[in-house]
């Protein structure tokens, strides 16, 4: 719908012409883009640095990502500088590497060969008792045409905000499906997405101490084939402003719109562009 | 500070009106009388807004109100009164009696080419340091008929956008940024209804049919107390009344569009009509070249009409009203099985006014109106298949139910006296969706309106202290109540000029003014899907000061007159959507615990706007036009855009001109020229690209988060960035023919003479280069390059 009122909107540009702008575009040099989503619950850390690709400048386009860069992390217990993962193009660190605490600043540095520094830093949330809750508001009995019976469920995530300070949160909810047996003999397995759409919903703590907030699932008609599985997972993520203001830029960032003023993805990081946040994360599994 | 002096200023109005015949230096006062009555224009009893009405020997006079009423409150003493208009015979009439006399006149249009007709010390030509008002405009409907525009289709709006102050948004577009003000700011009334979305065709025409105009005044600032509810300008039009003597028409063809007019008494001299129309008629001239089984449909329709009724000298009744609609869609149907699908969007505004005249005694007249208007904005989409039928229906829009009350009050020939109320019940439907999906067994009906109530009440002065000095204090109290929250703002006005001489007077003016409802817009450019929302506990009222300082000058030897104004206006509360959100996102909140879900896709903030405009105008003559020049500077700052940074505004404009010239070569012939430049409009631009990972969590233990990018793009800081300037010339040529029946006019325009590739928006386009390398540029489109157009019009 939104794409179709668009074009209606900017129906009266075919009659209109194009050509090269008379105006100078306008210039920059690159810069670095540094991201790190920082959390005490996460076994491997990663953390991204790339440059920026000048649009206006020939031949800018080229490779963006940053291999023999020097990355650090640096806390209450000192810092470490981390390793460079070719696999992914990541830079990591282990939990035993070193440990990210709740509610504590950290501050990742980076910089390329040669090159300027750039940094972000971010408060990872207190950890405090959310009574993290799933429960099962409805559920429908189907039949297949083989006769057999299925279940289709709408469950529904809950959570208390007993944050002092502002908190985001944010819930994901998922179903595992049985690929097969795998090449080695065992069982393969996947957890898909159980969320119909993709709305951001972050429910704000700001104001609201002691207050609960829900989203519900629907499983929907995920049952089909025979990869069906009683295995639900459901995660909540706490998250601190950055990660509020990033995922919600994230959310936002449209390009395609003429006649709108262009979004901008949220930045924290000083001297470039990227981002640095932190979160906590629980898990909640059903077997039904 | 500001309280002292709302105090003084209301103390100073309730001591006027308790003792209005006092005047400093006056001891004995003479025995006075009043003259009164309605100014008419001769041959149709149009009533006719500011006329002047003069006495020499007294030095004093007074100009008709709104709906042609004068009165006179003058000492006991035979005096001879001057009526004149610009365009009209001057008539005076001499009263040896001393006794208060209701006395209407009709005024005969003037038997030369609107030359000035002077009669001793009396002339007709507009005074601009006569009037205290400043940074007002009047536009004639007629200087709209002759102006060169786009297609040929005569637009009122992109007329006001060629004086000072006023700018245009882009190319074509018939939105009006008024000293930094954006589109919402303006208060745009017809017959005293608001207009809320007073566009055609996504904002490239606006909706007012100049044949149906009697008057068109813009107000920019020094803005008196009756007015309010918008921080930038009030934009006034009324429409004829309809000629009570005989029936008259006039028409036009048009390249898109055509319009007819029709008025006529239907009790002579107590009772006449207006009707006019216009449509376009794209759909009608595609029609042959499209398949029956599938059509696009667009077209766009206004109606005026009007009655009013003359019960006697004291009351006159008037019911107007405007319906319009624009419709954009398509239709396509499967005659095998008998499917049909229908989608498309529409808009439009329909308005109502009930008014009645009461003359009290000839030195209080009031105007009463009841006011119905609403604005509705609809996507729709239905789907008709054997087995299956879908039907979704979205509209938003906002519809007013008011009732207001003005009163003028002739105290004296120093004192009169402008007071009245009105409260206007509101309603907001930012969105409804009513969705019917049989096969799915779905039916949704979602209709979320919000109701408010705005009222105001006011008084004011007009304070001719002596023959130099007139002062035009005043206050106007205003309320909001809205979701249990009632907001009360007091808002002092003064305005004052100071005759340095005859001909030249300086002026300055000061207007507090609050908005308590809101237009959310991302484009800025008039489109039908900018919602009004309403101020909210949360979300206060926008607030603007402005003080302007002036210089009037007549230049009687060369009919000119030429004003320079200096402005500076700030403001409050302001309010914009985030980045990237929009109307489709004004009732999905994510905050369930809001009861204004909008309130999560917008952003506060403030604004500066600040400027000199100087008006060369020649009103009469063979040759008539005007030279005007705008010197701007207009800045926003939100918290959460641009990093707290402060920002120009989208259409901040440094320089801009504009030079309009009539010419009337004989009775016959007739040309027209516009020439306009304007700073270019400040802009955004992409300056890098760049990759992020995505933010997605992994629930597979592989990786944390899904191993993906986003890619995204590094901007200029906003609207950091300016497009080239803008500039263009229309010319337009008219051949008149008088005949027995009336009068036609063939009218051929050129619009962008020297077709100027004005960039209506940019964007990065790419090309692979030599090396295989993809090369990016800076691209421009330009909407409308040199354009003929003809149109036909006539009048019986």
């Amino acid at each position: 719908m939104k794409r179709s009122l668009l074009f209606l909107l900017i129906l009266p540009l075919i009659f209109a012409c194009e050509r090269d702008a008379t105006i100078p575009p306008p210039q920059t040099d690159k810069k670095l883009v540094l991201s790190a989503l920082l959390s005490p619950d996460e076994e491997i850390t990663y953390v991204y640095l790339g440059w920026t690709a000048p649009i206006f400048l020939p031949n800018s386009q080229n490779e963006q990502i940053i291999s023999n860069g020097e990355v650090t992390i640096t806390g209450p217990g000192g810092s470490f500088t981390l390793k460079y993962n070719s696999e992914n193009n990541r830079y990591f660190f282990r939990k035993s590497d070193f440990q990210i605490l709740p509610g504590t600043s950290y501050t990742v540095r980076a910089k390329p060969p040669g090159g300027k520094e750039v940094f972000g830093t971010t408060l990872i949330p207190e950890r405090t008792e959310n009574n993290f809750q799933v429960s099962i508001l409805d559920s429908n009995k189907m039949v297949n045409y083989d006769g057999k019976e299925y279940y289709s469920y709408l469950f529904k995530a809950s959570m208390v905000n007993n944050d002092l300070k502002n908190a985001y949160y944010q819930t994901y909810g998922y179903y595992l499906y049985l690929n097969g047996i795998d090449g080695s003999g065992k069982p393969d397995s996947s957890f898909y997405d159980l969320q119909q759409n993709y709305e951001l919903s972050i429910f704000s703590g700001e104001g609201k101490q002691g207050k609960s907030f829900s989203k519900t699932f629907p499983s929907g008609s995920i049952f089909e084939g025979n990869g069906n599985s009683n295995v639900y997972m459901f995660l909540l993520f706490k998250g601190n402003e950055e990660f509020k203001n990033f995922q919600e830029s994230l959310y936002n960032y449209d390009g395609e719109n003429p006649f709108a003023e262009p979004t901008r993805l949220f930045k924290n990081v000083e001297g470039g562009l990227g981002v640095v946040s932190g979160y906590l994360k629980e898990k909640q599994i059903l077997i039904k | 500070m500001l309280k002292k002096t709302t105090l003084l200023i209301v103390f100073g109005l309730l001591g006027f009106i308790a003792f209005p015949d006092f005047t400093y230096g006056q001891d004995i006062k003479p025995k006075r009388f009043s003259i009164s009555g309605y100014i008419t224009e001769a041959g149709s009893n149009e009533p006719m807004v500011g006329a002047s009405v003069y006495i020499p020997r007294l030095k004093t006079g007074t100009v008709s109100n709104g709906f042609g009423y004068y009165s006179l409150t003058i000492p006991g003493d035979s005096v001879t009164l001057y009526f004149s208009y610009v365009g009209y015979e001057v008539q005076s009439i001499h009263f040896s009696s001393p006794a208060s006399e209701v006395r209407n006149v009709s005024l005969k249009e003037g038997k030369t080419l609107n030359e000035v007709t002077i009669i001793g010390r009396i002339d007709t030509m507009p005074k601009t340091a006569e009037s205290v008002q400043m940074s007002q405009i009047s536009i004639k409907p007629s200087d709209v008929k002759s102006i060169p525009a786009l297609l040929g289709e005569k637009d009122v709006i992109k007329v006001l956008q060629l004086m000072p102050g006023v700018q245009k948004g882009s190319e074509g577009s018939a939105g009006l940024y008024v000293r930094g003000g954006g589109p919402d700011q303006n208060l745009i009334l017809l017959d005293d209804a608001p207009v809320y979305n007073a566009f055609h065709l996504f904002g490239f025409f606006s909706l007012f049919n100049g044949d149906a105009l009697k008057t068109i005044e813009l107000t920019k600032g020094g803005f008196p107390a009756r007015f309010g509810g918008r921080l930038s300008s009030v934009l006034e039009m009324r429409m004829k009344e309809g000629n009570q003597q005989k029936i008259k028409g006039e028409g036009g063809v048009g390249l898109i569009a055509s319009r007819f007019t029709l008025e006529g008494p239907i009790w002579k001299n107590k009772t006449s009509f207006l009707v006019s129309g216009r449509r376009s008629y794209l759909d009608v001239l595609a029609a042959p070249f499209q398949n029956s089984d599938s059509k696009a449909k667009f077209y766009l329709f206004d109606l005026n009409a009007k009655i009013n009724h003359t019960f006697s000298n004291s009351d006159k009744l008037y019911l107007s009203g405007y319906f319009g609609r624009d419709l954009f869609g398509f239709v396509e149907r499967q005659s095998v099985f008998g499917e049909k699908e229908e989608a498309g969007l529409f808009w439009g505004n329909a308005t109502a006014t009930l008014r009645w005249n009461h003359v009290f005694n000839p030195r209080l007249f009031l105007n009463t109106s009841l006011i119905y208007s609403r604005y509705r904005f609809n996507i729709y989409n239905e789907s008709n298949r054997p087995g299956s039928n879908f039907s979704l229906k979205y509209y938003s829009g906002i519809e007013d139910f008011s009732a207001k009350a003005d009163l003028d009050y002739y105290a004296s020939t120093s004192h009169q006296i402008k007071f009245g109320g009105a409260a206007i019940y509101h309603i907001f439907t930012p969105s409804a969706i009513v969705l019917k999906d049989a096969s799915a067994g779905e039916f949704k009906n979602e209709v979320k309106e919000y109701g408010s109530l705005e009222s105001a009440v006011y008084v004011e002065d007009l304070f001719r202290v002596n023959e130099n000095l007139t002062l035009n204090p005043g206050v106007r109290a205003t309320s909001f109540y809205s979701d249990g929250v009632t907001r009360f703002r007091l808002e002092p006005r003064f305005s004052s000029r100071y005759k340095l001489k005859s001909d030249l007077a300086i002026k300055a003016s000061f207007a507090d003014m609050n908005q308590y409802i809101h237009l959310l817009s991302n484009t800025g450019i008039g489109l039908p899907t900018d919602l009004w929302i309403p101020s909210s506990p949360n979300i206060g009222p926008q607030r603007s000061q402005q003080i302007a300082l002036g210089l009037a000058k007549d230049i009687a030897k060369y009919d000119l007159t030429f004003s320079l104004e200096g402005y500076y206006k700030r403001m409050n509360q302001i309010i914009n959507y985030k980045d990237g959100a929009s109307f489709f996102d004004v009732e999905s909140s994510n905050n369930i615990t809001k009861t204004y879900a909008w309130e999560d896709q917008i952003v506060k903030g403030k604004g500066w706007s600040y400027g000199l405009e100087a008006l060369l105008q020649k009103h009469v003559g063979k040759f008539t036009g005007w030279v005007g020049y705008t010197l701007s500077w207009t800045q926003l700052q939100f918290p959460e855009l641009n990093e707290g940074k402060k920002f120009f505004a989208r259409y901040d404009r440094r320089h801009d001109i504009s030079v309009v010239g009539m010419y009337k070569f004989s009775e016959r012939f007739s040309m027209s020229a516009t020439w306009v430049y304007g700073t270019g409009n400040a802009i955004t631009l992409p300056v890098s690209s760049y990759q992020l990972p995505q933010f997605q969590p992994n629930p597979n233990p592989a990786s944390r988060f899904l191993d993906g990018f986003n890619n995204a793009q590094e901007f200029t800081n906003r609207n950091a960035y300016r497009m080239a300037s803008y500039h263009r010339l229309d010319v337009a040529l008219q051949w008149h023919n008088k005949s027995k029946w009336g009068e036609a006019t063939w009218e051929l325009s050129v619009y962008n003479m020297y077709n100027r590739k004005n960039p209506f928006f940019y964007y990065v386009g790419s090309s692979t280069g030599m090396n295989g390398q993809q090369v990016n540029s800076l691209k421009q489109i330009t909407l409308f390059p040199l354009i003929p157009s003809l149109s036909y019009n006539f009048k019986f």
